[in-house]
């Protein structure tokens, strides 16, 4: 309130006796001694909080940053090593899905086997050195992994198998 | 019109929330009316036109904020009247818990008074009588003509007076007149 105007109230009300002055006048005062008894905290006066608006634009940001990581790991990674399965079992074609005594057929990266790539994988047979329990490593989701020499070991195989006379004519 | 939240609030703060003070009745009230007006104004300050001055924007929101909270909280009073009234009926005595957080120094001034009266009359008063506001400045914050505003102020200042004349003389017929109790005990 200014000053000016509430002292002009005051003398007012004080001063001509006229009833509409006079609650005026006890209002400025009243109001004033309300004011000087409780007055307003200071500091900033919106605190903390943020606005409903703010809070789902923060959500979403969040989200879309989320969003674009998993688009660059995507995108840069190497297929043969984004899985979320151990190291041990990359680079490897295992037919797992068949259950945990199942012969498991691998080939193992960068060395293609003679033998058209497929071989009995030793560890299956029980208490060869350096054998793995298979029904440790089992898992129900199919796994298969092949690189590109592996790939083009394949199909070599079935181009060979293709070519083959199956019938002779006379 | 841009206007910068911050600088407004540091320089308006105090005022709105002296008028919430007188408002409400409380200081803790008038901390919470205060600063949902300036959260109004963070938020919708894009609102703001330019064709007053900015104070007499933040006095109508929080004067709108107010109405608000005064019709929630009559609706709230009633449901508890209800409530007591029905316990009543069965047999039950409990006071219903309305809470009146009213500071003494406020019940005992003549504002009290005027948060009895209809809104534009109470919302003229506080504007012209607390904060000091001209005609014309309390005509831009309750978007009504000038002599809208001068009528509610002689209407709200009329209905205080006749008020006060009320409680007086309600006061004096008390004084004049012993309750049942001290006439029981006086033929005792």
């Amino acid at each position: 309130m200014p000053p000016e105007l509430s002292e002009e109230l005051l003398t007012e009300g004080a001063g001509e006796g006229d009833w509409k002055d006079a609650l005026g006048a006890t209002l400025v005062r009243e109001a004033r001694q309300l004011h000087d008894r409780y007055p307003a905290p200071t500091g900033l006066p919106i605190a903390g909080r943020p606005p409903h608006r703010a809070k789902t634009a923060i959500r979403v940001a969040v989200a879309l940053v989320l969003l674009s990581l998993a688009g660059v790991w995507l995108v840069d990674s190497d297929p043969t090593s984004r899985s979320l399965l151990p190291s041990s079992h990359h680079s490897k074609w295992a037919a797992q899905q068949q259950g945990p005594r199942a012969p498991v057929l691998v080939a193992e990266a960068g060395q293609p086997s003679d033998a058209g790539m497929l071989e009995e994988q030793a560890t299956s047979v029980p208490g060869h050195a350096g054998a793995t329990d298979p029904a440790a490593s089992w898992s129900p989701t199919p796994a298969l992994y092949l690189s590109s020499p592996e790939l083009e070991a394949m199909l070599d195989l079935v181009e060979d198998r293709s070519s083959f006379p199956n019938r002779i004519g006379f | 019109m841009r206007i910068d939240v911050n600088q407004v609030a540091e320089e308006y703060f105090e005022r709105i929330h002296r008028a919430a003070l007188v408002l409400t009745g409380n200081p803790w009230d008038a901390d919470d009316l205060a600063q949902e007006t300036f959260l109004v104004l963070a938020r919708q300050h894009h609102r703001f036109a330019g064709r007053s001055q900015i104070f007499t924007w933040l006095y109508g929101i929080l004067l709108n904020l107010e109405r608000r909270e005064r019709r929630r909280r009559s609706t709230r009073q009633r449901g508890l009247r209800v409530v007591s009234e029905r316990r009543q009926e069965e047999g039950r005595s409990e006071i219903p818990a309305v809470c009146h957080l009213e500071v003494d120094e406020w019940k005992a001034s003549l504002w009290s008074r005027v948060a009895e009266l209809p809104d534009g009359q109470r919302q003229t008063l506080v504007l012209r009588f607390s904060e000091g506001l001209s005609y014309e400045e309390i005509a831009q914050a309750l978007q009504c003509p000038v002599g809208t505003v001068k009528s509610r102020l002689f209407h709200g200042l009329a209905n205080l007076r006749k008020m006060t004349h009320d409680q007086s003389t309600r006061v004096q017929w008390l004084e004049h007149h012993p309750s049942e109790a001290e006439l029981r005990a006086a033929e005792n």
